[in-house]
């Protein structure tokens, strides 16, 4: 009597997914009553669950005929600043040859080193200086055919001048111009540098 | 027991038995990665010339595929990479099964492409090397201003 009072208040629909589970729990307290709904349930579903069927076969093909897995993978770029000399040792020869009758400067110029740059900084500088204090003569500095930047025009000395500004995130070379003057009224003598350049943050 | 009970018999037979059918084909290929989650780190460069690459051999793939379908299958890769900045590369290497096909450069966002084919069906616990090459130019910049790439890489087993 219970069990019959549960299926008329609780069981609205016989077709519900709800409906089949108090149907099995009703069955517990009478297989009679289990077999009247299944019958009853399978018997009124008999065309949806083909078509579900179907669909689910369709729509789920692709899906279970491939797995997926991932994983996480990193690339990280430390800043990255290097600088090149092409050539060791230059000579700066002022021989006299080419002076003028009376004109004291005379000059020699030397383009054999190129400097290569690779910066993935933003506003890079490139630097001069020499080790020779005091110089004799004086020597002048100028980056020509630069691939980037731009060039300074400056007198070497012991203190940083900047010889190639604004460099950007790139990878180039420029030519290395030395201009050795020297003044007749100096005498003659050597000069002997090392010179240093420097890539740096502007 | 009338018909109509019978059917529902049927039915329900039907539906257990395709439950079962689908837990058969998901249990009948696997793929798993192995290796964590590399890091990959860019130190040098060439002064005139670019950044050298780095290469991880690290992570390896292990794959096995079922006896049926009668067909082949293949392994594909694809990558997402929010912001990306620098170049990231993957191939597989030794594999056991398959045919290990050209250096994939991964990209966001870019279409799954084919890294091992022609693998047989019925291939039990196959394996192959993952090699990624992490590369940059000096023009992309760093990671301290662009950040660094995550990339979220998938690899697919799937029916050729």
């Amino acid at each position: 009597m219970r069990v019959r009072t549960m299926e008329r208040t609780k069981i609205p629909r016989e077709n519900g997914i709800f409906g089949l589970y108090l149907i099995t729990r009703i069955a517990i307290f009478d297989g009679k009553v289990l077999r009247e709904k299944m019958k009853s349930f399978f018997s009124k579903m008999v065309i949806y669950p083909i078509a579900i069927a179907i669909f689910l076969l369709l729509s789920t093909q692709a899906a279970f005929c491939q797995v997926s897995r991932s994983h996480t993978v990193t690339v990280i770029v430390n800043p990255v600043t290097v600088m090149q000399l092409s050539t060791g040792t230059v000579n700066l020869n002022i021989t006299g040859a080419d002076a003028i009758a009376g004109q004291d400067e005379m000059s020699v110029t030397d383009q054999s080193t190129t400097i290569y740059w690779g910066t993935n900084c933003l506003a890079q500088k490139i630097t001069i200086e020499t080790n020779l204090d005091p110089q004799q003569f004086k020597v002048m500095s100028l980056a020509v055919s630069q691939t980037g930047g731009t060039p300074v025009e400056a007198e070497i000395s012991t203190t940083p001048k900047d010889f190639l500004r604004d460099i950007e995130r790139s990878s180039g070379n420029t030519r290395v111009r030395y201009t050795g003057i020297a003044l007749a009224s100096q005498g003659i003598g050597t000069d002997s540098h090392l010179i240093t350049f420097t890539i740096t943050t502007q | 027991m009338n018909r109509s009970f019978k059917r529902s018999i049927f039915l329900f037979t039907f539906f257990i038995g395709f439950v079962f059918l689908i837990s058969a084909e998901a249990i009948g290929q696997r793929i798993r990665v192995r290796g964590g989650d590399p890091t990959m780190t860019i130190t040098t460069g060439i002064a005139g010339g670019q950044l050298q690459d780095v290469i991880n051999t690290d992570c390896s793939l292990r794959y096995t595929t079922p006896r049926n379908p009668n067909r082949r299958w293949k392994i594909t890769v694809g990558t997402i990479c929010l912001g990306q900045s620098f170049y990231l590369s993957v191939v597989a290497t030794n594999a056991t099964r398959g045919t290990e096909e050209p250096e994939v450069s991964l990209s966001d966002g870019s279409p799954a492409v084919d890294l091992v084919t022609s693998i047989p069906r019925n291939s039990n616990n196959a394996r192959c090397t993952l090699q990624y090459t992490a590369s940059a130019v000096f023009a992309q910049g760093n990671s301290n201003d662009v950040g660094n790439d995550v990339h979220t890489v998938t690899y697919t087993l799937q029916l050729e």
